[in-house]
């Protein structure tokens, strides 16, 4: 009897402060969760777009090199990852660890390069676009094939006569 | 039983602990993210700069081929113009058409005006490239040689090294800063089979920025030099 006593004497908290404490908690924990998530896409947001960058610039460079086989479509003189979606139009796909892939393995691309060349005017003149694009969205983000950079830059492409 | 009542609470309190250390983790976690993704579009931006001034400079140079195309064009114009005694439409100043009249006056034989013709090609293809380049980017040329578009004595028979170069400075302001790019570029020998970008060599291509001084507020040194 004396614990019974002991028990029914013992102060404990209501099911109003059990709600609040729970609700409190909750809201606390939610908060905190999207604040991780948050610096987690912060994080590989700016790895995308260093990656980005440095892929970026080295397409670009490479396409300086020898223009003409960008804006003819030479295949044989580019990379096996590139693939040619139009005339003057380039797709290079990467894995989720930014590991170029082939184009018949695009459906596990997470990273999509687009490189677009056309002609400024008619004098040898070329412009290069080249925007970056990650297929499937970030965490928290419902924006699918979001685009994470863009670039572009001119090359003088003469001497030669082609249709666009 | 008393001591029950000393432990009252205390899970909420580790809980509310661990939430404080979670909420300042996170927000710790989120500031140092940020910081990552400014840096991140910083270096962006700055290489997007980078092939914005380079593609001024491929634009410059793009104007300096046409220049030279045109250049070409009009000389061989002026060529057949000559050979066929209207000077008047050789698209020549008046000291130039006086100049190359006189001198095809002073030779004899078809075979001595036909190579007086040629070798005034080239330097009439010099007139003109520095003319259009002249009119496009205005104080940017200069020539060693002489100044095909003043010096009209250069189209008489006197022989003469072909070349003129073009220098601009592209600047442009990014966060704060100047960003520049030189570009310096020699057109020399313009022969009949040869293309604008053969004639053309590039003398400098270089980029750079103003570089940032240094401000000292604190006095580290704090002696008197003797």
């Amino acid at each position: 009897m004396d614990n019974m006593g002991y028990i029914k004497t013992r102060k404990g908290f209501t099911l109003i402060e059990m709600i609040i404490a729970v609700a409190l908690l909750a809201v606390a924990g939610t908060m905190v969760v999207r604040l991780f998530v948050h610096a987690h896409v912060c994080n590989r947001l700016a790895a995308d777009i260093d990656r980005s960058v440095f892929y970026g610039s080295a397409w670009i460079e490479k396409i300086k090199s020898s223009p003409w086989d960008w804006i003819e479509g030479k295949t044989s003189t580019q990379e096996p990852v590139v693939s040619a979606s139009g005339p003057g139009s380039y797709v290079v796909y990467y894995d989720d660890s930014w590991q170029p892939i082939f184009e018949d393995q695009a459906q596990k691309a997470a990273y999509a390069m687009h490189i677009d060349l056309y002609r400024i005017s008619g004098d040898g003149l070329w412009a290069i676009e080249l925007r970056t694009f990650r297929i499937k969205p970030y965490p928290l983000r419902q924006k699918p094939y979001e685009e994470i950079y863009a670039l572009s830059a001119m090359v003088n492409a003469i001497g030669k006569v082609v249709e666009p | 039983m008393k001591w029950l009542r000393s432990n009252r609470g205390s899970s909420s309190i580790l809980v509310a602990l661990a939430l404080i250390m979670l909420v300042v983790f996170s927000i710790l976690a989120v500031s140092t993210s940020s910081a990552n993704l400014r840096l991140a579009r910083k270096h962006a931006e700055t290489v997007k700069t980078y092939y914005n001034l380079d593609s001024e400079g491929e634009r410059f140079l793009n104007d300096v081929y046409n220049g030279i195309r045109q250049g070409k064009e009009k000389a061989s114009h002026a060529i057949h113009s000559i050979s066929e005694g209207e000077l008047s439409d050789a698209g020549l100043s008046a000291d130039m058409i006086d100049i190359i009249r006189a001198t095809l006056g002073s030779l004899s034989g078809s075979s001595e005006r036909q190579n007086y013709l040629d070798e005034l090609y080239p330097k009439l293809v010099m007139y003109f490239a520095m003319k259009a380049v002249t009119e496009a980017y205005p104080e940017c040329v200069a020539s060693m040689a002489g100044d095909y578009l003043n010096n009209a004595h250069l189209y008489s028979t006197v022989p003469v090294e072909l070349n003129f170069i073009v220098r601009k400075t592209f600047i442009l302001e990014y966060d704060n800063s100047l960003r520049y790019l030189s570009v310096s570029i020699k057109v020399s020998d313009p022969e009949r089979d040869k293309e604008p970008q053969d004639i053309c060599n590039i003398l400098e291509w270089r980029m750079w920025q103003e570089s940032s001084e240094y401000k000292n507020e604190h006095d580290l040194w704090e002696g008197r030099p003797e």
